[in-house]
């Protein structure tokens, strides 16, 4: 029951992250229709910018998260105008290529930079740890959980009651009577792969803090983000929330009792039958098959 | 216009239709022949061409084509995303480790692997397909992702099995000894003859190739052929024409799969050596690059994708070795990684500008010489 309790609090923290990559993922797709591969990298991009800002700079964290949610939702922003904008039309798989190409170049960008060797983790956060009962909960995975709920509360505020939210609903629900109303499509797209990448930087600030290596395998953490969404609903907010808890929670559980080999089976192997059962996820929209 | 006019169906039936294909096929045929030995003359070719690197590459570019001309079969024709056709790699390379010569395998040889693999891969690529029948588009995709993990885990408690941390090794395969009566095969002193080498992977990997891609052109020249085409363009007409979508999805699945299983096992067999560094989930990103710069519905685009990919990094080397670029230090430190980025660049710039690919380039071309002067 310890051991239980023990990997469910870690898989809560974890989850917390998932939940806020997932959530930049599902946004990007609910608005632009966009399977986003490269998000992943996206995620490693903020860690690997951690470890220049913090460990070598020895910046303030606050600050660091800040410069680096800047940087990588600028990049998003620029991603979108610059390359996924003349896609828009084409076939879907094609737009899915287009983002693993860009996850390609972010990876060969970040081995000519900084190198193939794995760092250790960030230890920018206070290291010590909380002790109830026979439960041993570090802060990092308190603080982590905490910022992550708090990404998640200010984009949930920002996503029902701000006008450039509404436009992102708007358009989500339907592009063409958004645009004959006066909305941008354009810029909602933008600012949805601002705000996107931002998440899935801010997540990677964050998981250098609870890892324990940083190297390229970080992709395969965002890459989680993909179970978490499907579970939840492609195209829910509040899904990709409970499915990255979901998905946390359940990768953390099986580490525990069958090995770490299990981690990425597990959150596939879970998303397989959801999808099995119900395609759609716990809270994703049916959509019509017409001929 | 060219002025042949098809007049009866054998005729329409046939391959190759007019005389212009019938020189470009003897060409190929005689330079196909004729490539390796020109890579065993002792050649300095000028401005330090990588001339003897091209062996190796020709026979990964080989094996690699039935695996990006198969995805595009899954892809392009039938329009089933799915990514779990890396996982078939690993299928094959486990296939030829537990019945193969190796320290842990059965004993059997390559020759009779080959088949078995196929049938395997087929019957697996039924089972990853099943998902197909419920779900469709990125969701397919995502369930195939799943099955790729499955599969790395699969060949990573194998290896642990078997060899522990080290990698599956895979015996080189030999000619049976009642082959050996035939012309240029010359058997060593132990009075085997071991496939070895580029030069005679070459004729081994070669014939293989052609007769898997033969296969699949005319696959897709069947009333199945046609099938697979009809559901990708609309699965409910496709279903109301009387085409049994759920059995059609599941043969393209077993076709693609049983040509990718081969190609897997080729390519153990023919780089000796794999283990889950090998398997990755980056090997996904390979196959991106190849279908997609080789144009990603088309057959012929597979082919020119995987001649792409292990060809385009030699060319870029010999750039790289040329004297004012050789002098930039961060150029040199970097090749490997600045090759990735090309390539991740070229999938973009592709998508972007031109969505077909080579094969789309090669149509062009090929429409311009046939229609000049006219412009259409």
């Amino acid at each position: 029951m310890d051991t239980f309790l023990q990997l469910t609090a870690s898989g809560i923290a974890l989850g917390s992250v998932y939940a806020m990559v997932a959530l930049g993922f599902v946004l990007v797709f609910k608005s632009t229709d966009v399977l986003n591969f490269a998000h992943g990298e996206f995620l490693m991009l903020g860690s690997f910018l951690a470890l220049t800002f913090l460990v070598e700079w020895n910046l303030n964290i606050v600050f660091a998260i800040v410069a680096i949610a800047f940087i990588v939702a600028a990049l998003g922003v620029a991603l979108h105008y610059g390359i996924m904008k003349p896609l828009v039309g084409q076939p879907l798989f094609s737009v899915v290529l287009v983002t693993i190409g860009i996850a390609i170049v972010i990876r060969a960008f970040l081995l000519m930079t900084y190198g193939p060797l794995e760092r250790g983790r960030i230890l920018a956060l206070p290291q010590g740890q909380l002790d109830i009962g026979n439960l041993v909960i570090p802060y990092v995975d308190i603080i982590l959980f905490l910022v992550s709920s708090a990404a998640v509360v200010i984009f949930y505020i920002f996503f029902k009651s701000t006008t450039i939210g509404l436009q992102m609903r708007a358009v989500a629900e339907n592009l063409e009577a958004a645009a004959a109303m006066g909305v941008s499509p354009n810029k909602v797209f933008a600012v949805s792969w601002g705000i996107g990448a931002l998440m899935a930087g801010v997540a990677g600030v964050m998981y250098g803090n609870f890892t324990a290596v940083i190297d390229l395998n970080l992709a395969a953490i965002g890459l989680r983000a993909f179970p978490a969404a499907m579970i939840g609903g492609l195209d829910s907010v509040e899904g990709a929330i409970l499915g990255g808890l979901i998905v946390g929670v359940s990768e953390q559980l099986a580490a525990g009792y069958f090995g770490g080999d299990f981690r990425d089976v597990v959150a596939f192997g879970l998303m397989f039958v959801v999808l099995m059962v119900r395609p759609y996820g716990f809270f994703g929209t049916k959509d019509l098959i017409r001929v | 216009m060219s002025g042949k006019y098809i007049t009866d169906y054998r005729e329409d039936l046939r391959l190759i239709k007019t005389t212009p294909q019938r020189i470009v096929l003897v060409v190929g045929v005689l330079a196909t022949i004729a490539i390796p030995f020109i890579l065993q003359i002792d050649w300095d070719p000028p401005f330090d061409y990588p001339w003897r690197a091209w062996g190796t590459a020709l026979n990964l570019a080989l094996a690699w084509a039935i695996g990006a001309a198969a995805f595009n079969l899954l892809l392009g024709y039938t329009g089933q995303i799915s990514i779990a056709h890396a996982a078939f790699l690993i299928v094959g390379s486990m296939t030829g480790a537990i019945l193969g010569q190796g320290a842990f395998g059965l004993g059997w040889s390559l020759w009779v692997i080959l088949p078995i693999a196929a049938v395997v891969g087929a019957v697996i690529g039924v089972l990853v397909g099943l998902p197909a029948l419920r779900v469709r588009g990125l969701y397919l995709f995502m369930a195939t992702l799943a099955v790729h993990f499955g599969a790395i885990l699969l060949f990573r408690k194998y290896q642990l099995a078997t060899t522990k941390f080290n990698a599956i090794t895979y015996p080189a395969p030999s000619i049976p000894s009642w082959l050996h009566w035939l012309p240029f095969i010359n058997p060593d002193e132990a009075g085997e003859f071991l496939i070895k080498g580029d030069f005679r992977w070459f004729w081994v990997i070669m014939p293989i190739t052609s007769l898997c891609i033969i296969y699949m052109v005319n696959v897709l020249r069947t009333r199945e052929g046609r099938a697979f085409v009809a559901v990708r363009d609309n699965d409910v007409a496709a279903a109301l024409l009387g085409i049994n979508v759920a059995r059609t999805k599941l043969r393209a699945f077993a076709a693609s799969s049983a040509m990718v299983t081969v190609s897997g096992v080729l390519l153990a067999y023919f780089i000796t050596a794999r283990s889950d560094e090998s398997w990755s989930i980056e090997i996904i990103l390979d196959v991106a690059i190849m279908t997609v710069v080789g144009g990603f519905s088309t057959i012929r685009g597979g082919v020119l994708g995987a001649f792409f990919f292990f060809m385009a990094p030699l060319w870029l080397e010999w750039i790289r070795g040329w004297g004012f670029i050789d002098s930039v230090d961060w150029i040199k430190k970097n090749g490997a990684n600045i090759d990735v980025m090309i390539f991740g660049l070229a999938i973009i710039v592709v998508l972007v500008f031109k969505p077909e690919g080579l094969a789309g380039l090669w149509a062009d071309i090929k429409r311009y010489f046939k229609q000049w002067p006219f412009k259409y």
